[in-house]
């Protein structure tokens, strides 16, 4: 498997496909950080959103990043499809690591906020971009042409981040038949519960925050058995 | 999975489809170690379809296509990718995927370097920058990087000189000795009976046997 990887993280790197995502991550970056000081939990809530949005972008130009042929080639080598499809996925999020550690540390260094963060808000803040971060790559590695048409995937890619990243979910949950879409998006809406109305507070590890740890997981791993089988069908087809 | 009488791939009545359009119909064959089985046919004829179909990369539409389980299989495609790698760094990824030592790899790709004549300082270039010929190299060298079960090649000699040429045809008799099965495809008749004597004409309907006499 992390040989898998390597090759992939490298085939990543030397397509350049990732640099829409790290112009988009960079241009976050600093918009986001021009005002100081920043609400702690609102920027948690903010950044979340902007790892989201980033995870799902990585993985989709991660996966688009390898030539079909060569695809066919790495499968035959790799022996097992199962483990080719999952080797796709931890590279995207071995990749993303950095970056989470990144948006933690710049408001840090940068000064950013009303007061210092201690050790255990540091992890909440790791923690929250990690589960983002499993759910953008899932939803990333849903809409790409090893699955969709690539006009489909793109257009598709690009409504379902706007209606997790605008809270277009809000009003899904209250009309009814589309309560169920609302049910079916990525479960980032308990996170944006629980960031609501804490201000500069301390963070309760509460039931909203429990249910969107467990969703989020879930979620995440539904997904990718999902692509892992969707795509193992099409691209034999 | 029925008895496959020792044989690698057997491909029974196979029919492939691309939405309504029918590529080949009635496919009757086997795949085994004991002769490579080259596959000639016109162009737009499925000779790479069925390739894939029988390196277990692509789906049949009907009919059977059965397949010794676990097998070690290597793929040389028709036209390789132009990828964003040097050579040897490349072939050294497909090396550490399938699970070759870095100094065995290593000794894999010298030896074919000096086999398919290509110079040392081209072990640093793109391979984007690469002749075709050059490329064509590179594709068949990550396939002869270890021993395979079953080895698919569509247009082998593509893009290769004369040299290279008779190269590939002494690497293949070689691992075809080891026990390597190999199905390929050609245009080139002579080519075809210097490998083997089993050669199938791909129509369709189905594949024929080809004479020589």
């Amino acid at each position: 498997m992390s040989a898998l990887i390597k090759f992939n993280i490298a085939y990543y790197i030397n397509s350049a496909k990732y640099l829409i995502p790290l112009l988009f991550f960079g241009g976050f970056l600093v918009v986001n950080f021009q005002t100081a000081p920043i609400d702690i939990w609102g920027n948690l809530h903010l950044t979340s959103i902007a790892i989201f949005v980033f995870a799902s972008m990585v993985s989709a130009t991660l996966i688009a990043s390898e030539d079909k042929t060569q695809l066919y080639i790495t499968l035959l080598h790799t022996k097992n499809e199962t483990k080719y499809h999952l080797s796709k996925i931890l590279s995207a999020k071995i990749t993303l690591v950095l970056f989470y550690f990144i948006t933690v540390v710049f408001p840090i260094i940068g000064g950013h906020f009303p007061r210092q963060l201690t050790l255990p808000e540091i992890a909440v803040y790791l923690i929250v971009y990690f589960l983002v971060g499993l759910l953008g790559v899932a939803l990333g590695v849903i809409f790409t042409d090893r699955i969709f048409p690539r006009e489909v995937a793109f257009l598709g890619h690009i409504i379902a981040i706007v209606i997790v990243a605008v809270p277009l979910h809000v009003v899904f949950s209250d009309i009814g038949f589309l309560t169920y879409v609302y049910y079916l998006l990525p479960p980032i809406h308990f996170l944006a519960d629980e960031m609501h109305n804490l201000g500069e507070g301390t963070l309760v590890m509460d039931g909203n925050f429990i249910i969107f740890v467990v969703s989020s997981i879930i979620y995440s791993i539904a997904l990718t058995i999902i692509y892992c089988v969707a795509t193992s069908t099409r691209i034999k087809r | 999975m029925g008895d496959m009488g020792g044989c690698m791939v057997v491909l029974t009545n196979t029919r492939k489809m691309y939405g309504k359009n029918r590529i080949f119909d009635g496919v009757d064959m086997t795949i085994d170690a004991t002769k490579p089985t080259v596959i000639m046919g016109k162009n737009g004829c499925g000779k790479t379809t069925l390739l894939k179909i029988i390196a277990g990369i692509l789906v049949h539409s009907s009919g059977e296509a059965e397949r010794t389980p676990d097998m070690k299989v290597a793929f040389v495609p028709d036209r390789f990718p132009k990828l964003p790698f040097k050579t040897e760094e490349y072939l050294l990824h497909m090396g550490d995927i399938q699970g070759l030592s870095r100094k065995f790899t290593k000794r894999q790709i010298d030896a074919n370097f000096e086999l398919f004549g290509i110079p040392d300082q081209i072990k640093t270039q793109k391979i984007a920058k690469c002749s075709k010929g050059t490329i064509q190299k590179i594709n068949l060298i990550q396939a002869f990087l270890t021993r395979q079960d079953l080895l698919v090649m569509d247009e082998p000699f593509s893009g290769l000189d004369e040299s290279s040429t008779e190269a590939l045809i002494g690497l293949l008799t070689r691992v075809a000795g080891f026990g390597t099965a190999i199905a390929l495809s050609c245009h080139d008749r002579d080519l075809a009976q210097k490998i083997t004597d089993n050669v199938l004409e791909l129509g369709a309907e189905g594949v024929q046997h080809v004479s020589f006499d």
